[in-house]
């Protein structure tokens, strides 16, 4: 879908869930900083506002980091994905609030450049109790700023998707980092289990989601295929793939999805060209197979983008034998046409 | 101290990056993306802190693009 | 998602289902424990029922003997009218009134200093009701004071 940039590409269904999540962050900050204000009357302002949005900032981690795991294990949780851009964006945000008021309150009223302040305040680098836990923040936080800062299609399309991915795929150290930050950080001191419980919930079910899913996916991509025939490979019978719907299948190094669409079937690569999402995993809306990441759409028969995009995806051909789905892993250029299999 | 030396580089850099950063959203992005062309002005202006980190990157993807209009 | 990339995700999450129990618990292990307050005696000594004995030096201390309602155990009472100025005094106690200033074969009782009220256990039952105690200046290895009642 290469039509002109936006600044933000907003339809009533994101802004839907914009106003959700703004909604979501002030009513959570205005119940922190109310709560607080009523149990521990004599904290100050700026240490409301940086434990408010720094518990904000964590929260919005997790349910970022379970996003893709859980959208792979159940379609549901498919909408969520769609969104989860606009939400890394405000928890950056939020992580950044908190940054700035921290960075403001504990190193910059002395002499030193604050920054310099934060790094060499503290050097006990050696020291687990004592280790200076706001430079992990700190590197976290430029991880954050580097993945905000190019979550854009612009920035896909042109540091290209391997730089892209590996970029964002950052955002696993970055998650270490952060729970070490609040590990050696407040932890130290507000010593209630409770809290050392929650972190220890939040990180083991990211760490359970996505090994599930993980596990399930690399199962899948060394699924073998017994039998073969003139370069053509039985992947499954004509009653195991729905109408409309599509089932993927890895059979050399990259996966096919065979779609079946107006009693045909046809198979395309499953990666789409814009973020590399799982065509397979969507379904034909309006005689077009849409990714379910960001609705990019090709057309069944050649791959192709409808005009004026100009996306293209490589085909393969399909045949049906007896009730058996057999397709050939051998690409063509991408937009080529093939018929599709009758049934 | 080697944080006190790193900051001044870091801050120059970004800095470098500022300025080239309206060259190219005024001329440059255009040149290097055809998604651009008639892209809106808020999306010249998000993608001015990440022109601030990668410009020798877009600096190098322009003069190529400049070199083969040329050619 | 490409298939190197899939793969890439499950390597980086088996080891972050390492790393992460790793570091939490042992940020936890690490967290310092919060000092003890070690107080000279128990917090939560009271005073036996009975006073046994008394002894009274006016403006310095009021010295009771206390024992249990069922005289199973007794009990010395210091009550401190003024902090006591040598650099440290410990209470013995003695079995008898021997006029010597040895402390070798008394039985250490326990330390006074500020103002207050004092309670230490007596093990050693007293002959004839008598009780002997030196308070005595380890520092200065000089007797205080000589209580005998």
């Amino acid at each position: 879908m290469s039509a002109s940039y936006q600044a933000v590409g907003w339809n009533k269904q994101k802004k839907k869930y914009d106003w959700i999540i703004f909604s979501f962050c002030v009513v959570y900050l205005i119940v922190f900083i109310g709560v607080t204000a009523y149990v521990n009357p004599d904290y100050t302002f700026e240490t409301v506002l940086v434990r408010s949005t720094s518990t904000l900032a964590l929260l919005l981690l997790h349910v970022i980091l379970s996003i893709g795991p859980l959208a792979r294990i159940n379609k549901k949780f498919l909408p969520l994905l769609y969104n989860r851009r606009h939400l890394g964006v405000t928890m950056f945000t939020v992580a950044l609030v908190h940054a700035s008021f921290g960075i403001f309150q504990f190193h910059a009223l002395g002499n030193v450049n604050p920054l310099v302040s934060l790094f060499m305040s503290n050097t006990n680098y050696g020291s687990l109790a004592d280790f200076p836990f706001q430079a992990l923040g700190f590197f976290a936080l430029i991880i954050f700023f580097l993945m905000a800062i190019t979550s854009h299609d612009f920035w896909l399309h042109n540091l290209g998707p391997k730089v892209w991915k590996t970029l964002h795929m950052m955002v696993y150290p970055a998650y270490f980092l952060i729970i070490m930050h609040v590990m050696l950080g407040v932890i130290q001191y507000e010593t209630n289990p409770v809290f050392v419980l929650i972190l220890g919930v939040g990180s083991s079910t990211l760490i359970v989601l996505h090994l599930i899913a993980g596990t399930r996916e690399v199962k899948k991509d060394n699924e073998e295929f017994g039998l073969k025939q003139d370069g053509f490979v039985m992947v499954c019978g004509v009653n195991d793939i729905e109408d409309n719907r599509a089932k993927m299948f890895c059979i050399d190094k990259e996966r096919i999805a065979v779609f079946k669409f107006e009693r045909k079937l046809f198979a395309v690569n499953n990666v789409c060209k814009h973020q590399n999402g799982p065509l397979g995993e969507g379904k034909i809306v309006d005689g077009c197979l849409t990714c379910p990441w960001h609705g990019y759409q090709y057309l069944p028969q050649n791959g192709q983008s409808p005009p004026p995009f100009k996306e293209k995806v490589s085909t393969y051909d399909v045949k049906v034998q007896g009730q058996n789905v057999w397709v050939n892993p051998k690409p063509y250029p991408e937009g080529t046409e093939r018929k599709g299999a009758n049934f | 101290m080697i944080i006190e030396i790193l900051l001044v580089p870091v801050g120059l850099y970004l800095f470098c990056g500022f300025v080239f950063a309206i060259a190219f959203i005024v001329k440059g992005v255009s040149v290097i993306d055809e998604g651009a062309h008639g892209g809106s002005i808020g999306f010249r202006i998000i993608i001015i802190p990440g022109t601030m980190v990668f410009w020798p990157l877009l600096l190098k993807k322009w003069l190529r693009a400049k070199k083969q209009q040329h050619d | 998602m490409i298939k190197p990339l899939r793969k890439r995700h499950l390597q980086i999450w088996s080891m972050l289902a390492i790393l992460l129990p790793v570091g939490i618990i042992s940020a936890w292990l690490a967290i310092p424990r919060q000092a003890v307050d070690k107080t000279l005696q128990p917090a939560h000594v009271n005073a036996l029922s009975v006073i046994l004995k008394s002894y009274k030096k006016p403006g310095a201390e009021i010295v009771n003997i206390r024992i249990s309602a069922d005289s199973s155990a007794s009990q010395l009472e210091w009550i401190n009218e003024e902090t006591v100025t040598s650099p440290s005094a410990l209470i013995y106690q003695k079995q008898k009134d021997d006029n010597s200033e040895n402390i070798t074969d008394a039985d250490l009782i326990g330390r006074i200093e500020a103002r207050g009220t004092y309670y230490f256990p007596l093990k050693n039952e007293s002959k004839n009701n008598q009780f002997h105690f030196v308070i005595y200046d380890i520092i200065h290895h000089q007797v205080i004071e000589k209580i005998n009642f």
